[in-house]
């Protein structure tokens, strides 16, 4: 075979080294190994440790519980990662029955989301939103000339909230509930009508001889009519769109100012409208419809002060709705509450994503463990191809040539990658990393120490602060490999790349502006489920309640996929941002992660002995404690420990190794990211949610949508065009 | 080892996504142009246009926001909040529906830019220069001080920028370089909805002195007028 890359001609495949097995570089790895190439690169997969994951990770631990590295959820929007996954499962399948399944069987859509807020009165409201489903599923093909308009996000977002008016319910903490009235009519019915100017016009005649709504109706219906101004700006011009301008809008005018009166509403459709108007308003005060910038014109302001300068209340940014937002994403500087940072330009363009571009379901939780649902079939789906795997390989430098700083426009390459070996295989076996739980390929929650030489088992081989090795290897630019994914995540990046940083201004302000937060989370098995417990509703994530542990979820789903003799009723996942200490830890402070995870766990039973309460009253006894017995051991012991004790049967951890940290998008450090496509190192692309991949934000699909740009930049392929997202305003 | 021994990466095509222009998403070829830059002009120049009507909006909003923050508000209130509320979506409506449309009626009126659209649609023709909304005098400009230190901001004026534009300003700074500069300042609608509000955090130990900073377009980069603050000891 002669091909031709770059600049010579090559007749054997071509080297790619994808270092780290994160969505990432997995994601590159699945792209370049892809029969389309016809075998064109040889792909190996250098992965610290014994698993593949980093954020995404999980494990298997006693009795086959699934222990997380967080809790995740991807959301209807993610169309890259979806369709991603389908093919993998497709895949797998298309050789028989596959004990991974079908992937409508590994994602559970879900369609309700709930937020807390302090109540006035006493105790905690909680707001359920219900977001009915959308056509298609994610991840299909996208719609002819559907497009990433932001005027076809705030039509969208008006529809939206328009049902959030009518369908989101209240329950207070009293047992009281209150909910929109239903429109005798819903306009506009079909999304269909804003292209149909004959029906649009129809639409607009009977909904003006409908005569009188009040309330929620009115506002419904004005926001329908809002909703159809806004869509009309950038749309093509004609004079029947203008005759149904003229018709609507004179006719509207009169209408709401005789009609449009509030009757008995809550102050969450206040502050939901009040966040809308804001974002329209602010769309259009900064010229956002047609900026070529997109949102990033709006990208060096923090959210919360954009919305204010746009109209919006005090009451308004601090809502439970925008403070779901932040807890979402973990959008905390330092891990300080007192700290949020989010940017608005990113904010904005995920939020529209989240509410207004999802398919199927709002957002979709794994069956299993995310490792289990998404890793362990891709790791198949390579070895398949031929797609080699170096676990127990840490990096720790990438070699440039010698010489001084990287002046601007200079290229250079990669010309050495330095590991250190954790471990080895006996006679060199290929590691085996995966294990069967429930009839299913899982990965454990600790390497299997059989398959090691020397089965030191005192170290723990993820840890940044860990440094064993049994050796170094040093791999050679045309020798050992020719391209290099480096899909390591930012936090790593000053510790594995010293010597790019040192020599590169650009990467230096990227890893200084590009920040990251620790995280902390706990997960408990119960042996009654929350409705024993007093939780009255479904088990939709939670977020926006009490740090600082302000986002769970019920995950009763996933019990079955365990391995236990005596199932639990159910297991609960809880995390938020952990703060940083004042002073960063040494690398010589070897006790750093046992003592962050130590504060975690007497947080995590403070948590349950305290604010738990407001959640699930059934769980605590008359004299008001904690029923710590509701806890199930996986051990199954015979002598279960008692009291707040039996708290250490249960999981928990800080992420605190720098590779484990949340990537945020704090405002004006979107334009220190460095894209894939970059050519500074022209046989380097970089990988992993910190880089410039359109969407920067900290989640699946920006990990999703680097490492797709990252193979478009070793291979030209896939097309840009075809990144969902990537060309998005 | 030479450079053409070693594998280099294809230069790319573009290192950064087009944000400002609507992609057809998936693996569907994108549809033809449906407008060209004459047109984009228009619908652009009937944004900022939008914008000018629009002030009166976040005058309304801001007013809201400045007397939830200050008052005791309770869910009680929540109605009549929500009847403002409401006022403020008829206008919105009213005042975004009326603009889209008149704007549109204006392009459909106007035989220049009657031809600009047909041109789009068929063969290159000349760009009509759409026209520049009327530039306005100054824009007074006040400060807002917030923090625990006394200072007073001196009143000014800014230019009138050319177009709907953001505020930016890199600081401001003490004529004796040893002095840390104030870095937290934003700018929003002032609360009489005439002008512009500098909102200046000073830090608990901001040293006393006078600050001052040039406010520019975020657009354009052009100077627009200076910010000046007194920090009391």
């Amino acid at each position: 075979m002669t091909m031709k890359q770059g600049n010579r001609r090559v007749d054997k495949p071509i080297a790619v080294a994808v270092i780290g097995g994160g969505c990432g570089g997995m994601t590159a790895a699945l792209e370049l190994s892809h029969p389309k190439h016809a075998g064109r690169y040889a792909v190996t997969v250098y992965q610290i440790g014994w698993r593949l994951g980093g954020k995404g990770g999980s494990g298997r631990g006693p009795s086959g519980r699934i222990e997380e590295h967080g809790l995740h959820v991807w959301l209807g929007f993610y169309d890259n990662a979806f369709r991603m996954m389908r093919a993998c499962y497709d895949e797998l399948a298309a050789d028989g029955p596959s004990p991974h399944g079908d992937w409508r069987e590994a994602f559970v859509p879900q369609s309700v989301m709930g937020l807390f807020a302090p109540s006035e009165q006493r105790g905690w409201q909680k707001w359920v939103g219900h977001f009915p489903p959308r056509p298609g599923l994610p991840g299909d093909p996208q719609t002819l000339g559907e497009t990433h308009s932001l005027t076809g996000y705030l039509v969208k977002a008006i529809r939206l909230l328009r049902a959030l008016v009518l369908e989101t319910d209240v329950i207070r903490s009293d047992g009281t509930t209150g909910a929109a009235k239903e429109p005798p009519g819903l306009w506009p019915p079909d999304p269909a009508i804003l292209s149909d100017r004959d029906r649009l016009l129809r639409a607009a005649r009977a909904l003006l001889g409908r005569g009188v709504f009040t309330g929620s109706a009115a506002i419904a219906e004005a926001l329908g009519i809002l909703g159809t101004a806004i869509g009309l700006v950038p749309a093509p011009f004609d004079i029947a769109i203008l005759q149904l301008a003229d018709r609507v809008s004179s006719g509207l005018r009169s209408w709401l100012e005789a009609n449009m009166l509030a009757d008995d509403h809550h102050r969450h459709v206040w502050e939901v409208m009040d966040l809308v108007l804001a974002i329209l308003v602010g769309s259009v005060r900064f010229g956002l419809l047609t900026n070529r910038e997109g949102l990033d014109a709006i990208e060096q302001y923090e959210c919360r002060e954009w919305l204010r300068m746009n109209g919006a209340s005090e009451r308004s940014v601090q809502s439970p709705f925008v403070c779901g937002l932040y807890d979402l994403a973990l959008a905390y500087e330092d891990g300080d509450r007192s700290k949020p940072r989010l940017a608005a330009g990113q904010a904005l363009r995920g939020a529209m994503r989240m509410f207004f571009g999802y398919r199927g379901a709002l957002y979709w939780r794994m069956r299993s463990g995310m490792g289990d649902v998404v890793f362990a079939p891709i790791h198949e789906v390579l070895r398949r191809r031929g797609v080699r795997f170096k676990f127990f390989h840490r990096l720790t430098n990438v070699g440039l040539p010698h010489g001084g700083e990287i002046q601007p426009g200079e290229q250079s390459h990669v010309a050495s990658l330095t590991f250190d070996v954790q471990a080895e295989t006996h006679e060199g076996q290929e590691y085996e990393p995966l294990v069967e739980v429930a009839g299913r390929p899982c990965w454990p929650s600790h390497p299997d120490w059989a398959q090691l030489k020397g089965g030191d088992r005192g170290h723990d081989l993820e840890c940044h602060w860990d440094r064993h090795r049994v050796r170094t290897e040093t791999l050679h630019v045309t020798q050992d490999f020719d391209f290099v994914v480096l899909a390591v995540s930012i936090g790593a990046i000053p510790d594995v790349c010293s010597e790019i940083v040192a020599r590169d201004a650009r990467w230096r302000r990227m890893t200084q502006a590009v920040k990251t937060v620790a995280s902390q989370a706990f997960q408990v098995w119960l042996n009654r489920d929350l409705a024993a417990l007093g939780w009255q509703k479904s088990a939709e994530i939670v977020s926006a309640f009490i740090s600082p542990f302000d986002t769970w979820c019920d995950m009763a789903h996933v019990v079955p996929e365990e391995a236990w003799q005596t199932p639990p009723a159910t297991s609960v996942y809880f995390c938020g941002v952990l703060p940083d200490p004042p002073d960063p830890p040494s690398p010589d402070d070897r006790t750093y992660p046992a003592r962050q995870r130590q504060d975690v766990h007497d947080r995590a039973v403070a948590y349950l002995a305290h604010t738990v309460r407001h959640l699930w009253p059934n769980a605590y006894d008359p004299d008001g404690a904690f029923r710590w017995d509701l806890l199930a051991d996986a051990t199954e012991n015979a002598r279960m420990p008692a009291g707040s004790e039996r708290f250490s049967t249960q999981y928990w951890r800080a992420n605190v190794n720098p590779s484990d940290r949340y990537v945020l998008n704090v405002p004006g450090s979107s334009r220190h990211r460095i894209s894939p496509l970059d050519n500074t190192y022209d046989n380097l692309a970089i990988a992993g949610d910190w880089t410039s991949c359109g969407f920067n934000e900290g989640c699946v699909e920006a990990a999703v949508m680097s490492g797709l740009l990252a193979a478009h930049a070793l291979s030209g392929l896939p097309a840009l065009e075809t990144i969902d997202g990537y060309d998005h305003p | 080892m030479t450079a053409s021994e070693r594998m280099s990466r294809p230069s790319p095509a573009r290192e950064a996504p087009h944000r400002g222009i609507p992609p057809v998403s998936g693996s569907y070829p994108a549809n033809p142009p449906q407008s060209d830059a004459a047109v984009d002009e228009v619908v652009a120049h009937a944004v900022r246009v939008g914008y000018q009507v629009i002030g009166e909006n976040i005058r309304q909003g801001r007013a809201a926001a400045d007397r939830l923050t200050a008052g005791d508000y309770g869910v009680s209130d929540v109605p009549g909040e929500l009847t403002q509320l409401g006022l403020r979506l008829l206008q919105l409506t009213r005042e975004m529906s009326s603009t889209a449309f008149d704007l549109v009626g204006a392009v459909f009126r106007d035989p220049t830019l009657q031809n600009a659209i047909r041109g789009s649609r068929s063969a290159p023709q000349a760009q009509p220069e759409p026209a520049r909304p009327a530039a306005g005098g100054d824009v007074p400009l006040t400060c807002n001080i917030r923090g625990n230190r006394r200072a007073v901001g001196e009143p000014s004026t800014l230019r009138h920028p050319e177009q709907a534009t953001s505020l930016t300003i890199a600081g401001l700074i003490s004529p004796n370089p040893v002095l840390p500069p104030l870095k937290n300042v934003s700018f929003s609608g002032s609360p009489d909805g005439r002008g512009i509000a500098a909102n200046i955090v000073v830090p608990d130990d901001q040293p006393a002195g006078t600050y001052s900073g040039v406010v520019c377009d975020g657009l354009t980069h052009k100077p627009l007028g200076t910010l000046t603050v007194q920090v009391m000891p």
